[in-house]
């Protein structure tokens, strides 16, 4: 009993810490997470760490826009709501981050191709450029993006975004590094600059950021 | 350099200098490692020199001196204590 009495204030502390932990992200009230899909298992989103270069980022929705510009034929600008209307994707992927953790999460969303076709992709235009609310940029190739059904998605293990995960929008660059799954995404450029270097790419880290290939750049 | 480590004692020194230099590889592999996770705050507490791709450099190349460098160490102390043990 003395003992018990003993450690019982690091014990307090403790469940403090992991209650903290378990609640640090904004998720609607009663919702429940899914976490596991067809048989696989799926990370929970409490354990993804907050990455970001300023932040978690609260986006409001009623200033909110999609912007698609750049070398596209009908420039956009989207509502949260049009966006959703695109047809809907669900599919497991892996995020792996270069700082060593990875999380696998069930991640429903729109393909980003629905939305440039939608706003017809000129020639001479083979780099997507995504941005994201806190200036944060990255780049993928058009082909990569066309080919591979990648997602701009908007839940989460059936949540969801979190603010501080990227709410309203993030892309799965699957099969490519972390830095590439822009967060906080407002708008979508269409570029022919084949040398164009997102916030991290210019600071070090490989502009291909294939899970593949190198981290950093040589 | 093989004659002035004919000195025993002077091994050891040497093994004392390993332990040192561990000790600081240690610290860079921990420091750069918040400086990978934790670059928000690295980046400016160290003037912009120790960014987030920095670190990421550095943490991947020091993990194996780390090792070495212990290994030295350990290895000149356990040959101290057994040549001691044998004396």
């Amino acid at each position: 009993m003395g003992k018990l009495r003993r450690i019982a204030p690091l014990l307090a502390v403790l469940l403090v810490v992991a209650c903290a932990e378990s609640s640090r992200y904004t998720v609607p009230p009663g919702s429940v997470e899914i976490r596991q899909y067809q048989g696989q298992d799926l990370s929970a989103i409490s354990d993804m760490p907050e990455t970001d270069i300023a932040g978690p980022q609260r986006v409001s929705l009623d200033k909110y826009r999609l912007k698609v510009s750049g070398l596209v034929n009908t420039p956009l600008e989207l509502t949260y709501d049009q966006v959703l209307g695109y047809d809907r994707v669900t599919k497991v992927v892996t995020l792996h981050c270069v700082e060593g953790w990875d999380a696998t999460i069930l991640w429903e969303g729109v393909a980003i191709k629905d939305i440039l076709a939608a706003a017809g992709v000129r020639d001479g235009a083979p780099v997507v450029i995504f941005h994201a609310v806190d200036g944060y940029t990255s780049s993928l190739p058009l082909a990569f993006v066309q080919t591979n059904d990648i997602l701009l998605a908007f839940k989460m293990n059936g949540l969801t975004l979190p603010a501080e995960l990227g709410f309203p929008f993030q892309v799965v660059a699957e099969s490519k590094w972390g830095y590439k799954w822009v967060k906080w995404v407002d708008g979508i450029e269409l570029s022919s600059d084949t040398s164009y270097r997102g916030y991290w790419e210019t600071r070090g880290y490989d502009s291909n950021g294939d899970q593949s290939g190198p981290i950093l750049e040589p | 350099m093989v004659v002035w480590l004919r000195d025993k004692r002077r091994i050891r020194r040497v093994g004392r200098w390993f332990g040192w230099l561990s000790l600081a590889l240690v610290l860079l592999t921990t420091l750069t490692g918040y400086g990978i996770t934790q670059f928000r705050v690295v980046d400016p507490l160290t003037a912009g020199l120790v960014g987030k791709a920095v670190s990421q450099r550095w943490h991947e190349s020091v993990g194996l001196l780390v090792l070495a460098a212990l290994a030295v160490h350990v290895g000149i102390a356990l040959w101290w204590r057994l040549r001691g043990a044998r004396d």
